[in-house]
């Protein structure tokens, strides 16, 4: 019919390759039923939706399931209200071509720097021998809460649950570097990992200013939370880039590479841009602006012990709690509401995990009458900046940090 | 020997290596920070298997050209859970994945699949 039909029914057979199945695209049921067979209703703009829930995907407990091929796996709410540090079995999962690493051999696997002085390529047990460092950092998608965005904008629709918190060690970036010899014309450094794409583009590739990655925090990370990374979370190794987005957490990173020149790669120079302005906001609509790649998160918190749409025995004073974070910054403050932003109080910090680290906050809010109510809860990070009531907006659906609500009732 | 060279290199420039300390100044109340993890000593290799994915966009035609045009790379929920998107919205993400991701479709198909989408897929006027 047309030159298409080769290289698709190539693609798909490769896809479907990579789904472990011989299957053909004949199945003829539209439903999406996967998974459990149980479901989970997300607030977003313009009501609850449902998505499936499922504990089949391997490494993972019960996850939301946003698309299994390549896997988007969001973190139920409920997992945030147990522990400042999200378990890697129920962290949330984003990858953006198929061709996701299924294997990895521990002996084979080798880590390459280029574009130094000498060539460097480590294997894992090299990277075991190191100096090591270790800090807890919030992982957090650009599009996380996208599917709040009002006017609603394409991509994946996330609810709040696209983030995490772990503890991560691994060695220095900058011991790498170092190690690799840093030359007086590299700029920026590059990183790739083991996935691909399924066509001939650029695959998914960051970049990060030399100065940033020889700051002595960005880390090539081999253990999450003690472990070895599960391998839809990178394994065997992740760039950790504290405060920023998840988008430069490279996964199943092993090719780090200096560069002289301006990253033109797809992923850096037209991929995840923001509008330059304050908070990432534009009008609705908007899409001619000046543009410049995401990079640092801002503060964000989140009421977790009560689900949105409860109906609560009524309490004179309701136990309201949550995790905050600063983005790049520490939480220095978080205020929590009962009537939808009126007034607020304080509400008490938990220890203390690090700069870039959720931090448990609780409170006891007086509610006076019975009905509805309107919960907040409100961040400010050591720097000052305090989330603000109003939600930006851009069309790419990034950096979502506004004060959220929570619609219960009490009787 | 290069890679030898290479680690004793590293091992010279590791000496002061430390994370962000805890944040002095805002107080906490109550609990115990969480323990630390015991230092990871050995990486075993790994290997998963996916669940399987057969979702498609149903029967009839407008399901199959969906069918054939758009479940190359992803899984048909990144469709079907979209918003409802106008016919500009998606004939501009059909036009990304054509341009962008060289998903393997016709230009001069373009209409057919919007018609396709806005039929099967979330949309709005
Ligand atoms: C050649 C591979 C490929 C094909 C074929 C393909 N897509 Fe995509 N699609 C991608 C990639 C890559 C992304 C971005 C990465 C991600 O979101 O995981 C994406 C993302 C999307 C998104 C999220 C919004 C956005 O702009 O990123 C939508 C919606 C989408 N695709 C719809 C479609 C539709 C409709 C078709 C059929 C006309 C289609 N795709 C065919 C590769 C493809």
């Amino acid at each position: 019919m047309d030159r298409f039909d080769s290289l698709l029914a190539g693609t798909i057979a490769r896809r479907r390759l990579l789904a472990g199945g011989a299957l053909g695209i004949a199945a003829s049921t539209a439903a999406l039923a996967q998974g459990s067979g149980r479901f989970m209703r997300l607030a977003m703009a313009g009501g609850m939706e449902s998505r499936p829930l499922a504990s089949d995907l391997p490494g993972k407990g019960e996850m939301i399931v946003l698309r299994n091929r390549p896997p988007l796996l969001e973190t139920p709410m409920s997992v945030f209200d147990e522990s400042v540090f999200t378990p890697n079995d129920r962290f949330f999962v984003r990858w953006h071509w198929a061709d996701i690493p299924l294997s990895v051999d521990a002996e084979a696997f080798r880590l390459t720097i280029t574009g130094g002085k000498r060539p460097v390529s480590l294997s894992l047990a090299d990277l075991l021998k190191l100096p090591r460092i270790s800090y807890a950092a919030v992982n957090q998608c650009s599009g996380n809460s996208r599917g709040l965005f009002d006017p609603r904008v394409p991509g994946a629709q996330w609810g709040h649950g696209a983030m995490g918190n772990a503890r991560w060690e691994g060695v220095a970036l900058r011991a790498l570097l170092d190690a690799a010899g840093v030359g007086p014309g590299a700029k920026s450094v590059g990183f790739g990992g083991l996935d691909r794409p399924l066509t001939e583009v650029d695959p998914f590739e960051k970049s990060l200013a030399l100065d940033h990655a020889m700051d002595g925090e960005v880390m090539v990370a081999f253990a999450m939370n003690g472990e070895q990374l599960p391998l839809l979370n990178g394994f065997p190794l992740r760039l950790i880039v504290p405060g920023w987005y998840s988008t430069y957490w490279v996964k199943a990173l092993n090719h780090i590479d200096l560069m002289s020149g301006p990253d033109e790669n797809y992923w850096m120079a037209k991929a995840y841009q923001i509008p330059d302005a304050p908070g990432a906001d534009v009008p609705p609509g908007t899409s001619t602006f000046p543009k410049t790649p995401i990079s640092a998160m801002n503060p964000r918190s989140w009421i977790t012990n009560i689900e949105e749409g409860s109906r609560l025995p009524h309490r004179r004073h309701l136990p309201v709690g949550g995790i905050a974070m600063g983005g790049d910054r520490s939480v220095s403050r978080v205020e929590v509401s009962g009537d939808g932003g009126r007034t607020w109080r304080d509400a008490r910090l938990g220890p203390d995990e690090g700069r870039y680290s959720f931090r448990r906050f609780d409170a006891r809010m007086p509610l006076d009458a019975t009905g509805r109510h309107v919960l907040m809860s409100r961040c400010t990070s050591s720097d000052g900046v305090v989330q603000p009531m109003k939600a930006n907006w851009n069309p790419g659906g990034y950096m979502r940090g506004c004060v959220e609500a929570l619609r219960i009732e009490t009787a | 020997m290069r890679r030898r060279a290479s680690l004793a290199a590293l091992g010279l420039a590791l000496l002061a290596a430390c994370g962000p300390q805890p944040d002095k100044s805002a107080k906490s109340v109550g609990e115990e920070r969480e323990p630390m993890p015991a230092p990871l000593t050995a990486i075993q290799s790994s290997s998963i298997t996916l669940p399987t994915d057969e979702q498609t966009f149903g029967a009839g035609q407008d399901a199959a050209l969906l069918d054939r045009s758009c479940l190359a790379c992803h899984s048909a929920s990144m469709i079907l859970y979209q918003p409802p998107l106008t016919r500009k919205q998606w004939t501009a993400t059909v036009d990304k994945m054509r341009e962008a991701y060289r998903a393997p479709i016709e230009a001069r198909d373009t209409e057919a699949i919007v018609d396709a989408l806005m039929a099967k897929a979330p949309s709005s006027r």
